[in-house]
């Protein structure tokens, strides 16, 4: 069975009497310890998948379920199971580096102790053993995301999802946050999500990438073996496949 | 390489020195021209502090009037909280108890005053009963601000991780509203030291409201100034004492120096 499964999943917002359909029959299967990469144009409904995923959202139609549970109906079910790196750190400012990392551990009724110990080891896994007692202000945003990495391992959660982690960094940082990340990942095992608006992130980061329209349902699923990554040709065909199913997305509804 | 040097942090602040001193100068000048009774010389005023401290009307009357002040403004801080946590927290809340603050807080602080002259006895009732209309609508109204204003990111980062109402209050609330809260306080103690006197010098035989009336009816302006001077001193030193504690809680804040 798999770990996600998205079955006709519409996600319709009211504004002003207008109604605004962010997420229209998305269907799509997550395998237990996968990576899945997700792609889309700006503002196409990632976001609001992800947080359907969260369970944040509720679904106006359709079912997603995590174990054969829905997020935002057994919302309870999912302490300790979920986490989440999203876009901005959102790391809480009167909270020390360390504070921020033993957030989740806190809520989860951690010993003292316990916590402490799992967030300094995985402050230590992202390189910020020496930053511990700092505020988030006195980081920059490269290290400021890496806690909120560090944050979202600490609990061990069965899955995790990412919202544009790395896009608002420079091209270098982000280069070496997803690489740090990735190793994270495989070294975990963990269920992923990531979503991401760069294509060539997700055909990096990605087994698999799923490719939205706009609004969000399934344009593309395209498996990208780990022989592709190392392959540029094979990697920019898809790429391009990938523009091409975008772009014609885009023109069929205008 | 060599950056420019920080700015050093002045032990004194030399302008403040300068104008308050100005001030001072032209006061001692002027009462060299004028009549005591518009405008005594610093020696009278001087002479009033030692018989005030002598009689131990100023230690006790100063202390009574900022007991006064602190009783009040808890207790309004107390009741005004409930009233903000309830309304930010509880759906549809709002919308029957904002109009009761709102209402409490139109009444001008000179007719509470008169009201609960007339509501209730014995001195120390009627101050509480003042202190706590003039200042709860305005902690109601910071602290549901204050938890409109929680960020929505956050909350999203805390809820992936299915805390309880509890720790929702405890661990993000709470603290995202300390620093609205302290400038609530800030505001209010010196509305409070206001409408405080203005209590004590119409209903009450002690504090330094109190004290005021007795001095102004002997005609002895020496006397309501070393009064004034003493409310002008607790004003500031409960203003530094809540910046001392803001500058304590609040260290986590990025300083723009």
């Amino acid at each position: 069975m798999p770990k996600i499964e998205c079955h006709n999943l519409t996600k319709v917002f009211w504004i002003r009497n207008q109604s605004f359909e962010a997420i229209k029959d998305l269907n799509f299967e997550v395998d237990s310890g996968e990576l899945v990469a997700v792609v889309g144009k700006t503002g196409c409904g990632k976001s609001t998948t992800l947080n359907v995923l969260l369970g944040l959202e509720r679904p106006t139609h359709g079912r997603l379920a995590i174990d054969g549970k829905e997020p935002y109906k057994d919302f309870d079910f999912f302490r300790g199971k979920l986490s989440a790196v999203f876009q901005t750190d959102r790391l809480l400012p009167w909270r020390t580096v360390l504070q921020n990392a033993t957030y989740g551990l806190e809520i989860l009724h951690f010993p003292q102790q316990e916590r402490v110990k799992k967030a300094r080891y995985w402050l230590e896994k992202v390189g910020l053993t020496h930053f511990e007692n700092a505020y988030p202000h006195e980081l920059s945003g490269g290290m400021r995301q890496r806690v909120g990495i560090a944050r979202a391992f600490s609990i061990d959660p069965e899955v995790l999802l990412c919202d544009e982690a790395f896009g608002h960094l420079d091209e270098v940082t982000a280069r070496q946050l997803r690489d740090d990340f990735l190793n994270l990942i495989r070294e975990t095992k963990k269920t992923s999500v990531f979503i991401t608006h760069d294509i060539d992130e997700a055909l990096e980061l990605g087994e698999r990438v799923l490719v939205l329209g706009k609004p969000a349902r399934l344009l593309m699923n395209v498996q990208v073996p780990p022989a592709t990554k190392e392959n540029p040709t094979k990697q920019a065909e898809i790429k391009s496949r990938i523009i091409q199913a975008i772009e014609s997305d885009g023109t069929r509804k205008e | 390489m060599d950056g420019e040097p920080l700015p050093k942090r002045r032990a004194l602040n030399i302008e403040m020195v300068i104008s308050l001193g100005a001030l001072l100068l032209s006061w001692q000048v002027a009462s060299l021209f004028l009549p005591e009774y518009v405008l005594p010389g610093f020696q009278l005023i001087f002479q009033e502090f030692l018989k005030m401290a002598q009689e131990r009307t100023l230690f006790w009357d100063t202390l009574l009037t900022l007991y006064r002040i602190l009783r009040g403004l808890i207790t309004g801080f107390i009741v005004g909280a409930l009233f903000g946590v309830v309304m930010g927290t509880v759906k549809k809340t709002e919308h029957y108890l904002m109009p009761i603050v709102n209402f409490i807080m139109g009444v001008p602080a000179l007719s509470w005053t008169l009201i609960v002259i007339l509501w209730f006895r014995g001195t120390e009732t009627r101050i509480l009963v003042l202190m706590l209309a003039i200042s709860f609508p305005v902690f109601a109204h910071s602290v549901l601000d204050a938890i409109k204003g929680v960020s929505k990111e956050w909350m999203e980062m805390t809820l992936v991780f299915r805390p309880t109402r509890g720790q929702v209050f405890r661990m993000l609330i709470l603290p995202s509203i300390v620093p609205h809260v302290l400038t609530a306080w800030k505001v209010t103690v010196g509305f409070a030291v206001r409408v405080v006197i203005v209590a004590e010098l119409v209903g009450a035989s002690t504090g330094v409201g109190f004290r005021m009336l007795q001095q102004q009816s002997l005609l002895n302006m020496s006397g309501v100034l070393a009064w004034t001077l003493v409310l002008v001193v607790s004003g500031l030193g409960m203003q530094s004492l809540i910046s001392m504690v803001e500058s304590r809680l609040l260290r986590w804040r990025p300083t723009l120096s």
